[in-house]
């Protein structure tokens, strides 16, 4: 059961290019067992390209991220087996903060200033949600609160889920006109289709994560129903966060982290509220 | 048009020791002594002209002088005013750049072109030809034969080069789909000034169109090339300006189908342009529908005309295609599925709030500098300026349709926007009341001449705005054809536009004029001011950009 | 008020689900989508056909080009350079162009893009250079009543014969020689 992200991430991505397309009145990929392999296809496409690198570094930096988020991802599937056992969600945290952190070590390694320009703006927008992410996964899969602040700490986790997934209206760090690029122009062949790979994990992870706390939200106990339920909602949650790109058009570099710190400030607020609340 | 302006301003052109060459219904043509025609532009545009533009002429075959022909239009009246100066080959003209800032762009491309001595452009660098074209060689000189390739030193031509690059973006950058050099100067995330190079795709038209290679009869399928979005508004304009200089009477039924045309291109390319904006707001939703609802407009001009775009029925004196009563019908179908669905789309579209948010209090452009650089079509309707040239100067068929003209104040992306969605919406309906009224008759004139030396300034409004041909007429073919296209007037506002603006909205801003380049290469540099140098940034410079 | 405005942006899924998908998935089968009045590439009808160069001189692009090869005169048709714009149709005197509805015309090779109309020329019976179309002076022979003789005379042996027959004497004997 752990390595079903490792093969269905890309299958997702295919389904959520269809269901885009469909929303576009288009096509899409063609065919019927082609369409839902075609980010696989994509990937076995981009490894038979010729590699050129432009940096030792960021090639190193890109292969580390892939092994950090298989190992996430591997700890989440544990996690959802074993969620009694404490030490492996602190693990878990442990891997998800780390990974983000290789994202921006590789922001700084990157020797173009176009490139790092982009990467410095989806960072930017990381970070804003990435400290709230942690800390309110932290309270709901840890300690045990009322439902009212489990389902302000759920939209908090739903936001960011949907954010550190780089989608419209955040995706300013790779697109195009926004007038400087992001990472992956560095990146080309293999590279670049390990860089899409590991954004398809981090993106299956992501909505793991965020079914597995709706579950908690719920507060089903049994571990084995929920280990399953949440293979069933994570493409169901995959797929809405598609929809949700598809009618949305790009945030501003400055707008949008501006707007989504205050949002997710409220909801940290009010979450803080009820907490004290119920320790009064 | 009132008398009563004509002799205003032949009162003044005496005063100012000029003559009247000749007055037509819709244009005055004067010359005026070099000297004063400073205080006679002054006098113009506080009078309420607008510039149109400007040609260089090569006079020296019949008046042994070269000439520069100022081209004003007073809007409210729907007049045409054409002042012309000359001197010989090596004579100093004054130039009017600080009377009316707009001009300077067109006496730029005068003396490049036709080697015209202006005063106070010594220092600026070309315009229009490039960096290593000899001395010495004007193109648009009657001298220069249009096929003329002059020796080009690569290797000298590569050691003068900067250099030091900044941060280059392209040359294939998928933000621009045609020719342009813009270099952003920014602070952090702030442009601070901008500095543009265009002309990358100079074809050399008008000295194609002037050369044996074409004639009167074939220039129109030349002209439609110019613009690959608003093509029939050149051929158009061409055929306008022939017909006015030979005083050829079109009949009535052409011009209404020439309207038709025109209004049809029109909504082509503002869903283009809506959906090209959508693209770059990253609302791909929004770019895809967009297109599919310009789809049936295309097939429709597909069935009017024969073609999708370059649609090639304008000759002189008539159209060559006709629309009978099944295509009538069928138009009017399409037609309204179109304004049914853009409606409900672009009620969505405006609905978005990144869009809102994006466009609203971006790139404005002040309406007394539109007003000071002339600029046309939504941009000037964006910035409260009314002008448009079928209102203004009403040509084809445009007198019998009643429509609005959308003009917003505010200046800023959005109301540009918002204009070209009011545009659509008026143009579909100039084109059912036209067709409703399409009157009986030929398509064209049977035969008709064209004298020699014969002037002509011709204006259609093309999406982007006023697009203006002058015209001297000669055998077989023009003696001088200028071609004015809208985006020429429009550029130069860019740089306002730009400045103090996030970088992140440049691009969008860039694009909120509609630009019209033409084809291929494009760099765009991004360059500290705080360094105050063009030098590859070190790897922490490139930093602040992203992080302040 | 406020709320429809924030639902607004989800009304697109009605429109997509009302538009459903338009773009074609398998297109070189079926149909062209073009209408009636498309204007594709020319066909030129060889027999038709006369060689005048009229199409020549109109053509904007230069895509029809006559030349000369011997005793041959060389109609070209190279659909690279074709605007479509059909000109030459409005043109031809005898209607041997029409324009089609044909617009796929990729080809492997440039030559492919190219098609030519060979007609033979008339040799002139007095210097024996080729001059004109035979089938053009064929048109011009029911077009006007003209002997056989002067009309097979190039132009320039025509005036020289008129040149000559003024230098005549009187009883003296035109040949052709």
């Amino acid at each position: 059961m752990t390595l079903i992200p490792l093969f269905s991430a890309p299958i997702y991505d295919s389904i959520e290019r269809k269901i885009k397309a469909a929303i576009q009145s288009r096509i899409g990929p063609i065919g019927f067992p082609r369409s839902f392999l075609q980010s696989w296809f994509d990937i076995i496409k981009l490894f038979n390209k010729e590699l050129v690198l432009t940096s030792y570094g960021v090639s190193l930096i890109t292969i580390l991220e892939l092994i950090l988020i298989l190992i996430t991802m591997i700890i989440l599937q544990i996690a959802l087996l074993t969620s009694q056992l404490y030490w492996i969600i602190s693990l878990l945290i442990t891997f998800l903060s780390t990974s983000t952190a290789f994202s921006l070590f590789r922001a700084i390694l990157l020797d173009n200033p176009f490139s790092s320009i982009g990467a410095f703006r989806g960072f930017y927008i990381t970070l804003t949600v990435e400290g709230f992410f942690l800390s309110s996964l932290i309270i709901m899969l840890l300690i045990d609160v009322s439902i009212i602040s489990r389902i302000l700490l759920f939209c908090v986790i739903a936001i960011s889920c949907y954010v550190v997934g780089s989608k419209v209206p955040f995706d300013i760090a790779e697109a195009e006109p926004e007038i400087a690029s992001g990472v992956y122009v560095e990146l080309s062949g293999p590279l670049l289709a390990i860089a899409l790979y590991s954004l398809q994990i981090k993106r299956y992870i992501l909505a793991q994560i965020l079914s597995y706390s709706l579950l908690k939200l719920i507060n089903t106990s049994n571990t084995s129903v929920t280990a399953l339920m949440t293979v069933l909602l994570t493409p169901i949650i995959w797929m809405i966060f598609g929809i949700v790109s598809a009618i949305f058009a790009r945030t501003r570099v400055d707008v949008g982290p501006s707007t989504l710190l205050k949002v997710v400030l409220i909801l940290m607020l009010l979450i803080i509220a009820t907490l004290t609340v119920k320790v009064v | 048009m009132s008398s009563g302006i004509i002799k205003e301003i032949e009162k003044k052109v005496l005063e100012l020791e000029g003559l009247i060459e000749s007055i037509t219904k819709t244009t005055i043509f004067t010359e005026i002594p070099k000297k004063n025609i400073k205080d006679f532009a002054k006098w113009l545009y506080e009078s309420g002209a607008f510039l149109k533009t400007c040609a260089g002429v090569d006079e020296r075959i019949i008046s042994s002088k070269l000439a520069l022909y100022y081209i004003f239009g007073l809007d409210e009246k729907g007049l045409d005013v054409v002042v012309k100066i000359s001197g010989f080959e090596r004579e100093a003209l004054p130039s009017i750049v600080d009377v009316i800032p707009g001009v300077e762009w067109c006496e730029l491309e005068a003396r490049d072109l036709v080697g015209l001595y202006i005063l106070g452009h010594e220092d600026k660098p070309r315009l229009v030809l490039p960096q290593d074209w000899p001395e010495d060689a004007y193109p648009l000189r009657k001298d220069v034969p249009h096929n003329y390739r002059p020796q080009i030193n690569v290797e000298k031509f590569s050691e003068e080069l900067p250099r030091e690059v900044g941060l280059p973006i392209g040359p294939y950058h998928p933000i621009l789909h045609e020719p342009e050099y813009f270099e952003l100067y920014v602070e952090g995330e702030r442009v601070v000034d901008v500095y543009y190079r265009g002309f990358h795709v100079h074809r050399g038209i008008e000295k194609l169109g002037e050369s044996q290679r074409f004639t009167y009869k074939t220039i129109p399928f030349l002209a439609e090339r110019i613009c690959g979005i608003c093509g029939f508004v050149h051929s158009s304009c061409y055929v306008l300006a022939v017909e006015k200089a030979a005083g050829i009477n079109v009949p009535e039924r052409a011009e209404f189908i020439r309207s038709i045309l025109l209004e049809i291109e029109r909504i082509h390319s503002h869903l283009l342009w809506l959906g090209v904006v959508a693209h770059i707001l990253g609302y791909d939703a929004g770019f895809m529908h967009m297109w599919r609802i310009r789809e049936p407009v295309m097939v429709l001009a597909e069935l009017l005309t024969g073609s999708r775009k370059t649609y090639g029925i304008n000759i002189i004196g008539g159209v060559r295609r006709d629309i009978d009563e099944v295509k009538k019908l069928k138009a009017l179908k399409v037609l309204r599925s179109v304004r049914e669905e853009f409606k409900r789309f672009i009620d969505v579209f405006i609905s978005i709030p990144e869009i809102v948010k994006r466009t609203t209090g971006t790139g404005i452009l002040p309406r007394d500098i539109a007003r000071a650089l002339s600029v046309v079509g939504p941009t000037a309707r964006g910035s409260g300026l009314k002008r448009d040239v079928r209102k203004d100067y009403p040509y084809f068929a445009y007198k019998y349709a009643s429509f609005k003209i959308p003009v917003y104040t505010e200046g800023d992306n959005l109301a540009r926007l918002l204009v070209r969605v009011d545009e659509v919406f008026e143009s579909i309906s100039i084109i059912e009341q036209l067709l409703d009224m399409l009157p009986k008759g030929p398509i064209a004139v049977e035969s008709y001449e064209i004298p020699r030396l014969k002037k002509a300034v011709a204006a259609v409004e093309a999406p982007r705005g006023e697009d203006v041909h002058f015209i001297i007429t000669g055998l077989d073919r023009p003696y001088r054809w200028k071609v004015r296209a809208p985006t020429y007037q429009n550029i130069p506002a860019l740089r306002v536009m730009l400045k103090d603006a996030p970088l992140a909205d440049a691009f969008l801003t860039i694009v909120s004029i509609d630009p019209c380049f033409s084809c291929t290469d494009r760099v765009l540099m991004v360059c500290d001011v705080k360094s105050n140098s063009k030098r590859f940034m070190s790897l922490f410079e490139g930093r602040k950009y992203a992080v302040k | 008020m406020q709320l429809s405005r924030v639902i607004k942006p989800v009304k697109l899924l009605l429109i997509a689900l009302k538009t459903g998908r338009v773009s074609r998935e398998k297109y070189p089968l079926g149909p062209p989508l073009i209408t009636d009045s498309f204007r594709g590439a020319i066909s030129i009808d060889p027999v038709k056909c006369r060689g005048c160069g009229a199409c020549v001189l109109i053509c904007p692009p230069n895509a029809l080009t006559l030349r000369f090869e011997g005793e041959k005169a060389i109609l070209e048709y190279f659909k690279g350079r074709c605007i479509f714009c059909g000109m030459c149709a409005d043109v031809c005197p005898v209607q041997a162009i029409t324009v089609t509805r044909e617009f796929e015309l990729a080809a492997v090779e440039v030559e492919d893009l190219k098609e030519e109309i060979v007609h033979v020329m008339s040799k002139c019976i007095m210097c024996g250079r080729p001059f004109e179309t035979i089938t053009q002076l064929k048109y011009v022979k029911e077009l006007k009543l003209i002997t056989e003789k002067y009309m097979n005379m190039c132009p320039e042996c025509r005036s020289k014969r008129v040149a000559k027959l003024f230098a005549m004497k009187p009883g003296e004997i035109f040949e052709i020689k």
